[in-house]
């Protein structure tokens, strides 16, 4: 009996024992590997998420209702935190998530969701404060590495399958999903009303999102268009000159086709606007939680400069008596 | 105590103490929902497991009856494959083949701690080896064609430092 001859569940089970960051590695092994390294890596990052935001409840239920107290909590760092892991994961959902319904890749890197698994582990175990910048370092120099990386390297190769892809009869609804799963993040709800708006237009352009269902599509109402005056003739429309209406129907299809590129093109570059937003916001997030370390660190400093002025004056004094140590070399 | 008796699929007859055989949350249904239980006479079919598997599996049941239940929650549990105990990593000193039957054995007959243990053991003969040896160990042929290949460890990239 050889381990692959295993269920897909125990498989996943056992491959659950590792971190992810092996996880990903074991990918290499072979195609069954492949497959349920993928999967242990996708509902791995489902669990990350689930485990954040449980964390985050937790956290946010034990600090007061006022800002002003919020701030000076004991537990402020630690909100503090979460809040930058959010946007951290927002920024992974956006990168993969779309791949991810699409089924073309899985969640790549496992080590991030490691790294955000360890955080999440030592928020549990310490009420301490914390330094926000210390703790999430890691997790932004690999986060952003990996959807430099991606966005760089990978993404560009899908973007051809998804063409493809949508040659298929049934694929032009699923990008229809996987656009609208962009918005599976818990951002900002303005996108949320957008994307509805946004929704109808989309329709179009899957139903006639390629050229040549479009072509069968005139070819079927020229057909049509042909049968109908033999039986036209007993209805009251009966002016219809055929070859006007097929040449209509030619130039509404073409105008389609134009419309439907169009919307095409806008929604690329909405989503790219969306995303450059959202990288804008989850800066914001990241400068403010410096901000705030920061000017904690200069509250520290200052304080402790206050009560230590007089000592530190004194050595000051003191050392300029001294006699230096090093002569200058000449 | 009460005993009962499960038939393997070679139809090999274990007498077994129901306590024990109650371990398997197959078993626990079978007997709960059908209400076998009072009788003394009712044999438990398990046609997919053998003889030797399930003596194996009952060796461990009896070991291991008075551990506490595992709790459900293991959301928060720590990945730790190094906390098998010494009776058990004897215990499971067998071949690969017999592992791999002892858990679908674990699967089926739904034994939580010895389908954890079970899994650990093989987590550990898979943690820290390179794809090539662990393709040596447990016998498996690259089946990757050079595209796919190269798409997984393109994929793998982005975290070698440069």
């Amino acid at each position: 009996m050889n381990i692959l001859d295993l269920p897909d569940t125990v498989l996943m089970d056992i491959l659950e024992m590792l971190s992810y960051d092996e996880v990903a590695r074991k990918r290499e092994v072979c195609g069954r590997f492949n497959y349920i390294c993928q999967q242990v890596l996708n509902t791995g990052f489902n669990k990350v998420v689930q485990e954040h935001s449980k964390n985050f409840k937790r956290i946010k239920a034990m600090l007061p209702r006022r800002e002003s107290e919020r701030r000076n909590h004991i537990l402020a760092r630690h909100s503090d935190i979460l809040t930058s892991i959010e946007t951290r994961i927002s920024m992974l959902t956006m990168t993969y998530s779309k791949f991810i319904d699409l089924s073309i890749c899985c969640f790549i890197p496992g080590r991030v969701l490691d790294e955000i698994n360890s955080i999440l582990k030592l928020l549990v175990s310490t009420t301490k404060p914390l330094r926000p910048h210390e703790v999430l370092q890691e997790l932004r120099d690999i986060s952003s590495m990996a959807i430099e990386h991606f966005d760089e390297k990978i993404a560009v190769n899908f973007k051809s399958s998804i063409k493809l892809g949508e040659a298929g009869p049934s694929t032009g609804r699923v990008v229809v999903c996987g656009a609208l799963g962009d918005i599976s993040f818990s951002g900002v709800n303005l996108k949320r009303v957008r994307m509805h708006k946004v929704k109808d237009a989309t329709e179009l352009p899957c139903v006639h999102s390629n050229s040549s269902k479009v072509d069968a599509m005139v070819q079927q109402a020229i057909l049509l268009a042909n049968a109908m005056p033999p039986r036209g003739s007993t209805t009251p429309v009966t002016g219809i000159d055929p070859h006007r209406l097929v040449r209509q129907l030619q130039r509404t299809a073409a105008e389609q086709r134009k419309l439907a590129t169009k919307v095409r093109n806008l929604e690329w570059s909405r989503k790219a606007q969306e995303r450059r937003l959202q990288e804008a916001l989850g800066g914001i997030t990241e400068l403010c939680t410096q901000v705030s370390e920061l000017k904690r660190q200069l509250e520290d400093v200052v304080g402790k400069a206050t009560s230590s002025s007089s000592g530190v004056k004194r050595s000051t004094v003191s050392s300029d008596c001294m006699p230096p140590n090093k002569k200058p070399k000449n | 105590m009460p005993n009962i008796k499960l038939q393997s699929s070679d139809e090999e007859i274990f007498d077994t103490d129901i306590q024990i055989a109650k371990c398997s949350g197959t078993i626990r249904t079978m007997l709960e929902d059908c209400g076998m239980e009072e009788d003394e006479n009712a044999i438990v079919p398990l046609p997919n497991v053998n003889s030797t598997i399930l003596r194996k599996v009952l060796t461990w049941a009896n070991y291991h009856k008075d551990d506490p239940q595992p709790t459900e929650d293991d959301e928060s549990k720590e990945k730790r494959t190094d906390d098998i105990t010494s009776w058990d990593a004897d215990f499971l000193k067998v071949d690969q083949g017999t592992l791999f039957e002892l858990i679908l054995a674990a699967n089926y007959l739904d034994i939580k701690g010895l389908l954890e243990l079970t899994c650990k053991t093989v987590a550990n003969m898979i943690k820290g080896k390179t794809p090539e040896d662990i393709r040596k160990t447990f016998n498996i042929k690259k089946d990757f064609t050079p595209a796919e290949e190269e798409q997984v460890r393109k994929e793998n990239e982005w975290c070698e430092e440069k």
